[in-house]
């Protein structure tokens, strides 16, 4: 199975949203990161067909998707960012009409033991109006398993998820991965240092890398410095580096600092993590970009 | 208060103006305007029309115009407080220090924005119509003045009713909707006998001054006059010069009469409004068309404390283990049992309504179940129907269910579903009109279960919100099955619509209405 992006590009107005984008999918997780309005949820709902490109081809094991959508429509799994539920349904109720929707014959069996995959079979009876968030979520997740899908693609997934639960979903992925495509778009990089093989790196609508997280952390080697300093030398870094992380202590603020250069006097050298090479790489792209970073 | 006021009022407008709700309602309204002054003209006493002064121009624009926009003009403005709620907007609002006197206000006069942009889209294309087709001097009072004074307080009116509907509890849902089309009706109706509490279209006072001024000039004409004819536009009416409406101190109190109703709306609202927290609220929700889960919102996910997290080599058997999908065909079955539980699933009240209807139906006298509980049952499938076409959007389930292999053929369990609601309410009395031999009669109640959801379908899937097909079924049911307008008689619940032939053109219309709907859906 194969996932090819060719020039593919997005314009809502004037503004283009996704541009130029060229990308190649084989099986195993690959985790689409980047700041707001990169483009990633774009990407997501072309690929998924809900959304035409303005150029571009997406083709499916061959197949052109946007001239037959129905190509990858039978083999994709989608978890939106934002979707709703029938609040009048019951969650077991809610999966049996979206695999009859989806035509999956005798989905009983598969029904239950999702239901049990996702935690949810105390819960199964109960409409799902009266789920919480992350209890939808997990609904949500179920439902884009229901086919079995070849593609899995999942639009920040773990988003008012518990720590348990979302351990438990990154275990998921990393199980479903063995035979299928799964496109994790996150701005939680730990999930994605977790979970994926791959990793494609999105700002302001183009596609800045596309590697493997060894290779992301190898190109930041020698760039992510730690230090203790005062508040007032944490102001003047914080306006000529990216500071990656503070902890405040009664020794001053200890901090991790992307540079190409020794920041700060006494500042030593250190591992860098996957979080420190996404903000490395995205400072670098053409558009400052705002961040967010996950504690 | 009042800049708080403003800037809601402002956000709200800013949001309607971009949508293309308004502009379609502007030209819609100043094609209104042409219809009435190129294409036809206002009689008053049976065989009199005016000259074509400014002032006449202005009144028979703005009397028609308003009595339009009184039932048009509320769903164009509702839904504010709404949107709120299905925004989450409404959690950042509740928790911000703005006073719900601000909040209520400012979604009032978003709605006389809204509103009164409309009106000056009509009273611009009067005014063409007037410098084009139009006879005497340029009168801007006599233009202009019938939409300030007329028009004006009406808009209040409807924007205040709009907001009274979404605040308080019981009047949220289709429930609002239809007490306010009856209130409207029955507005409208009074004020053509002058018998209104409120003349809010101003036919009551434009019969009172036109009806003075063709007495002055043809004292053969007997009072008292009532009501209005209008009629395309012919050689066989006789002129009167009409100089516009005296703005006495009277009639301009008169005409201020209604802001008081729109402070008593508007206090209303601002006492019972709930502060979007559904547990509160000063009245409880028996919203007919709600379909609230009966189970409480969980605030914490319940079942995370009871298991934890597997290893990932359970994780792995788990996936290992899980059967296979087979592919087959569409699951028509279930989708419509599907469908058919978020249509019934109903509050208790509801199900007393429909219990009445189906037992009237199947055991009452025909005559009855005919004439007077078909059209009952035909509202209270109204909140089903009407949700039918939109709960994709509306529920935001659009990009799970549009991904899928054909979302065209999700319109057939929905379709099966309107049917199966309107069949189980009066499907009854049509069978007990075949076997009693009225097959015209039955034909009408077909026709009715096959292209009322058909039509539901239509509009919700083009427009994407409710309210639009229950405002026009609620004034189709209104001239129709009430008032025996044989067109609107979608029932065909008068003999006279079944020899029209009526009920044929229904049947015929369903398979339209659905292709319409299936061209609509994103594929």
């Amino acid at each position: 199975m194969k996932l090819e992006l060719d020039t593919l590009g997005k314009q809502y107005g004037d503004t283009w949203a996704l541009q130029d984008v060229d990308l190649e999918l084989d099986p195993g997780v690959v985790g689409l990161l980047g700041p707001n309005g990169a483009g990633k949820s774009t990407l997501m709902q072309i690929v998924t067909t809900f959304t035409k490109p303005t150029e571009g081809t997406v083709r499916w094991n061959g197949t052109d998707v946007v001239d037959s959508p129905g190509a990858i429509r039978e083999d994709v799994g989608y978890l939106p960012q934002e979707f709703g539920v029938y609040p009048s349904l019951t969650a077991r109720e809610f999966l049996q009409y979206l695999a009859a929707v989806r035509g999956l014959s005798e989905p009983t069996e598969r029904i239950e033991q999702l239901l049990n995959l996702v935690n949810l079979e105390d819960d199964a009876d109960r409409r799902l109006g009266g789920f919480s968030g992350g209890m939808r979520r997990r609904a949500g997740i179920a439902q884009a398993l229901l086919s079995d899908p070849d593609l899995l693609i999942v639009d920040e997934p773990t988003v008012g998820l518990d720590p348990t639960e979302r351990a438990r979903f990154r275990s998921l992925l990393t199980s479903l991965a063995a035979d299928r495509i799964v496109v994790l778009s996150t701005h939680i990089v730990p999930d994605v240092e977790a979970t994926a093989d791959e990793i494609a790196l999105l700002d302001d609508g183009q596609l800045l890398t596309h590697t493997t997280p060894a290779d992301l952390l190898a190109a930041v080697e020698g760039s992510v410095w730690e230090a203790i300093v005062s508040e007032s030398e944490l102001a003047d870094l914080k306006s000529r580096h990216t500071v990656a992380s503070m902890t405040r202590r009664s020794d001053g603020v200890h901090v991790r600092i992307v540079a190409d250069e020794s920041p700060v006097q006494g500042a030593n050298l250190a591992e860098p993590t996957l979080e420190e090479a996404y903000l490395s790489r995205v400072e670098q792209s053409p558009t400052t970009a705002t961040m967010e970073v996950s504690q | 208060m009042l800049g708080t006021a403003l800037s809601v009022a402002l956000a709200d407008f800013r949001r309607r103006s971009r949508s293309l709700t308004l502009p379609v309602a502007g030209l819609l309204t100043a094609y209104l305007g042409k219809i009435i002054l190129v294409d036809g003209e206002l009689i008053v006493a049976g065989s009199y029309t005016g000259v074509g002064t400014a002032a006449w121009y202005g009144a028979t624009v703005c009397a028609l115009g308003t009595t339009v926009l009184l039932i048009i003009g509320f769903p164009i403005v509702r839904g504010g407080v709404t949107h709120d709620y299905e925004t989450g907007v409404s959690v950042l609002l509740a928790t911000s220090s703005l006073s719900n006197t601000a909040y209520i206000f400012g979604k009032f006069l978003a709605g006389v924005a809204a509103l009164s942009g409309v009106t000056a889209v009509l009273a611009a294309a009067t005014t063409v119509a007037f410098l084009t087709n139009g006879t005497g001097p340029f009168d801007p009072v006599g233009l202009w003045g019938p939409f300030v004074l007329i028009t004006g307080p009406a808009i209040a009116l409807i924007a205040a009713a709009a907001v009274v509907t979404e605040v308080i509890r019981p009047l949220r849902g289709t429930v609002g909707v239809a007490v306010y089309v009856v209130c409207a009706f029955a507005l409208v109706a009074m004020g053509v006998n002058g018998t209104a509490p409120i003349d809010i279209t101003g036919i009551t006072l434009l019969q009172e001054s036109m009806t003075a001024q063709l007495v002055t000039q043809y004292p053969e004409v007997s009072r008292p006059i009532e009501g209005f004819a209008y009629q395309s536009a012919s050689d066989g009416t006789t002129t009167f010069r009409w100089d516009g409406i005296e703005w006495t101190g009277r009639r301009l109190v008169d005409r201020l009469s209604s802001v008081a109703v729109v402070g008593f709306l508007l206090f209303g609202s601002i006492i019972t409004f709930d502060r979007f927290n559904s547990d509160g609220g000063v009245l409880p929700s028996v919203s007919l068309g709600s379909n609230e889960s009966e189970d409480p919102p969980s605030t914490a996910d319940t079942s995370v404390a009871q298991t934890a997290a597997p290893a990932t080599t359970s994780t792995d058997e788990a996936v290992r283990t899980l059967p296979a999908p087979e592919q087959g065909r569409f699951g028509l079955l279930t989708a419509t049992t599907a469908e058919l539980r978020m249509a019934l699933r109903r509050q208790r009240i509801w199900w007393v309504g429909a219990t009445v209807v189906v037992g009237v139906a199947v055991f009452g006298p025909l005559g009855s179940a005919r004439s007077l509980v078909a059209p009952l049952a035909a509202l209270l499938a109204l909140p089903a129907l009407s949700a039918m076409g939109t709960r994709p959007e509306q529920e935001q389930t659009a990009q799970l269910l549009f991904t899928t292999t054909s979302p065209v053929r999700l319109l057939v369990p929905t379709y099966l579903a309107g049917v199966g609601v309107l069949a189980g309410l009066i499907g009854a009395t049509g069978v007990r009109l075949l076997l009693a031999g009225q097959a015209g009669a039955a034909a009408g109640i077909a026709g009715g279960i096959i292209a009322l959801p058909a039509a539901a379908l239509a509009f919700g899937v083009w427009i994407g919100r409710p309210r639009a097909f229950e405002t026009l079924l609620l004034v189709a049911w209104y001239l129709g099955p009430v008032n025996g307008l044989s067109a609107l008689d979608f029932l065909a619940v008068r003999p006279a619509t079944v020899a029209a032939g009526v009920p044929y053109t229904y049947l015929a219309a369903a398979p339209i209405l659905l292709s319409v709907a299936a061209l609509g859906r994103r594929g």
